[in-house]
């Protein structure tokens, strides 16, 4: 591998102290974030957090209030070049197809940058290539069906091959099937170009699916941001690790550490955890309900470092498997498939023990 | 001679005066129209992308606009052009640009409203996204404008329609000269005043026909590319 130029070394986009506007008050503040060549991003967060505007700001289409943006090295300023504007290109929400063919439209970006339409529609081809969507390029933008839609959409962004491609809800209003092909499409497109994208979305879901980077944004501030695992295993706060939907919140005493673990007490239990800086008396200890495993009756010793006895309080199924909600010391939610349910054959009222790794438990 | 054989015969023989007759009234409508539209396209453009104050003021003066009666219309360009008016020295009174002008000022406002109309129906996100695909200024407006083009078109209907129709002005600042500033409706207030009903009825048609077949062209453009 040859080691890059300092140009891919330089974020393509760095926000410092950015405080973005709308009708009058802040929605919202992004402390610190570099987005690099190469990455793709999620920003997660609820209606209102902010998302849409955040990336108006980046496709130059509205400046911050305050705070400075750079693009490509620069700050795009109040009236940024058409040159520099084209290294971007944002996809709304919603799909805004012309009144024209689908090959048309997927070839609207590159004719607006002087390409020649023999060009043009080589390259539209290509990216409608890349959506699978081939078959449509003959096709009247209002002949097509939502999914047929948001693919053109897709791909009329993609055409231009812009250095910087923003994504908002780039899956909205699909059904869960369509949503995951196009979503597994989009993961192609983005790694075989080598684009840069950030996305925003308020389905964590999504974001798992598409990003190898997230952020989070809540209550009007970019709360987290980092590698997807990173966030998604070490929430940085409670209301994060609410929001990406960690659902055993346990507040805990932290009884002692060492170099390959910290001890803490939950409810007068205690439980083992995986070393972390985080300083203090109190955490929050954080565990994914699928990292919860449960065994029928009581159990001997074990390599898992933490065993709760527990009883079933109720099942609930869901579209990820059977939610189990556990009475014990503690309430505890475990996630499991429905054929590992169906084995243990779980009921209300039933003993388990319930077991996770000490590398599942993360302190907030 | 019955009326109906009588008019039949003005539209057969009476060729030499009915047809220029004709030729005038289409000339005058259709540069009032391109004059407009010149002046209203990109009005109604700014109107309904533009982001100043007093801009809601200007798109309802524009509506307003629309419903000016021509003999109104006529008189404020009479004003400008008359001999010691501010523009008299071009000398326009009583000519066909003098009645060109005047039909601009009817057709302009009834271009920009419902140019504003059709641009702002398409959605407030569609420009912005026109600029997010890369597209400059000029782009995104002949873009929104080509995306517009049904209600363009039925805007341009509705100001023909009122050209070719209307009377004040035309008489007001053209003066119905025999063989210079005769219009149909002009030359038919003038028939019907003599008696001669059976020519008034063959102009009628002929005015007929000339708004139908212009509304016919105007229709196909609209429909062509969009079945």
């Amino acid at each position: 591998m040859s080691s890059p130029a300092l140009s891919s070394i330089a974020p393509i986009t760095s926000m410092r102290e950015l405080v973005l506007r709308r009708g009058g008050r802040d929605v919202l503040r992004v402390e610190a974030l570099d987005i690099r060549q190469g990455e793709t991003w999620v920003l997660v967060g609820p209606n209102g957090s902010g998302k849409t505007t955040l990336l108006r700001a980046l496709g130059m289409l509205e400046p911050p209030s305050s705070g400075t943006l750079e693009l490509f090295g620069r700050p795009p300023g109040l009236s940024p070049s058409l040159e520099l504007r084209r290294r971007t290109v944002l996809a709304f929400q919603q799909t805004l197809l012309l009144a024209d063919t689908a090959l048309a439209n997927v070839a609207l970006p590159l004719r607006l940058r002087g390409v020649d339409r023999a060009g043009a529609e080589k390259a539209a081809r290509e990216a409608l290539e890349l959506f699978q969507a081939s078959t449509l390029a003959g096709r009247r933008a209002r002949q097509l069906s939502g999914g047929e839609a948001r693919r053109i959409a897709l791909a009329r962004a993609f055409a231009a091959k812009p250095e910087l491609l923003l994504l908002d809800e780039p899956f909205a209003a699909l059904d869960p099937p369509s949503r995951e092909a196009l979503s597994s499409d989009l993961k192609r497109a983005l790694k075989a170009s080598g684009t840069t994208c950030v996305a925003v979305s308020h389905d964590r879901a999504e974001a798992l699916a598409l990003a190898d980077h997230v952020g989070i944004l809540l209550g009007g501030k970019l709360a987290q941001a980092g590698p997807i695992d990173e966030v998604f295993r070490a929430p940085a706060a409670e209301e994060v690790a609410r929001f990406i939907g960690v659902e055993n919140l346990l507040p805990a005493r932290i009884r002692s550490r060492s170099a390959d673990a910290i001890r803490i007490e939950v409810a007068g239990v205690e439980l083992t955890c995986a070393p972390s800086e985080i300083g203090g008396e109190t955490a929050l200890a954080c565990i994914r309900a699928q990292d919860v495993l449960l065994a029928e009756g009581p159990l001997g010793h074990l390599s898992a470092r933490n065993a709760i006895a527990c009883r079933v309080a109720a099942l609930e199924p869901s579209s990820s498997g059977i939610r189990v909600r556990l009475d014990g010391p503690f309430p505890l939610v475990a996630l499991l498939t429905r054929a590992a349910a169906d084995e243990l054959r779980l009921a209300p009222g039933a003993q388990v023990t319930a077991l996770f790794k000490s590398s599942a438990v993360h302190l907030a | 001679m019955s009326l109906a054989a009588e008019t039949a015969a003005q539209l057969g023989t009476g060729g030499s005066e009915l047809w220029p007759v004709g030729l005038l009234t289409l000339q005058v409508a259709s540069s009032g129209l391109l004059i407009a539209s010149a002046i209203g396209i990109p009005a109604g453009l700014g109107l309904a992308l533009g982001r100043f104050p007093g801009r809601r003021a200007l798109i309802g003066l524009a509506n307003a606009g629309m419903g000016i009666p021509p003999v109104l219309a006529g008189l404020l360009v009479a004003l400008l052009l008359w001999r010691s008016g501010p523009l008299g020295s071009l000398e326009l009174m009583y000519t066909p640009a003098a009645m060109a002008l005047a039909q601009a000022l009817i057709a302009t406002p009834v271009i920009v409203s419902l140019t504003a109309a059709g641009i702002l129906q398409l959605g407030d996100e569609l420009p912005d996204q026109l600029r997010a695909l890369g597209a400059s200024r000029w782009q995104q407006s002949w873009l929104l404008i080509k995306e517009a083009r049904l209600p363009l078109l039925a805007a341009a209907m509705a100001a023909a329609g009122r050209l070719l129709s209307e009377v004040g002005a035309s008489m007001m600042v053209g003066g119905n000269i025999r063989g210079e500033t005769r219009v149909l409706t002009t030359a038919m207030v003038m028939e019907v005043r003599q008696g001669n009903f059976a020519l008034a009825l063959a102009l009628g048609l002929l005015l007929l026909l000339l708004a139908l077949s212009i509304n016919g062209v105007l229709t196909w453009l609209q429909q062509r590319k969009t079945a």
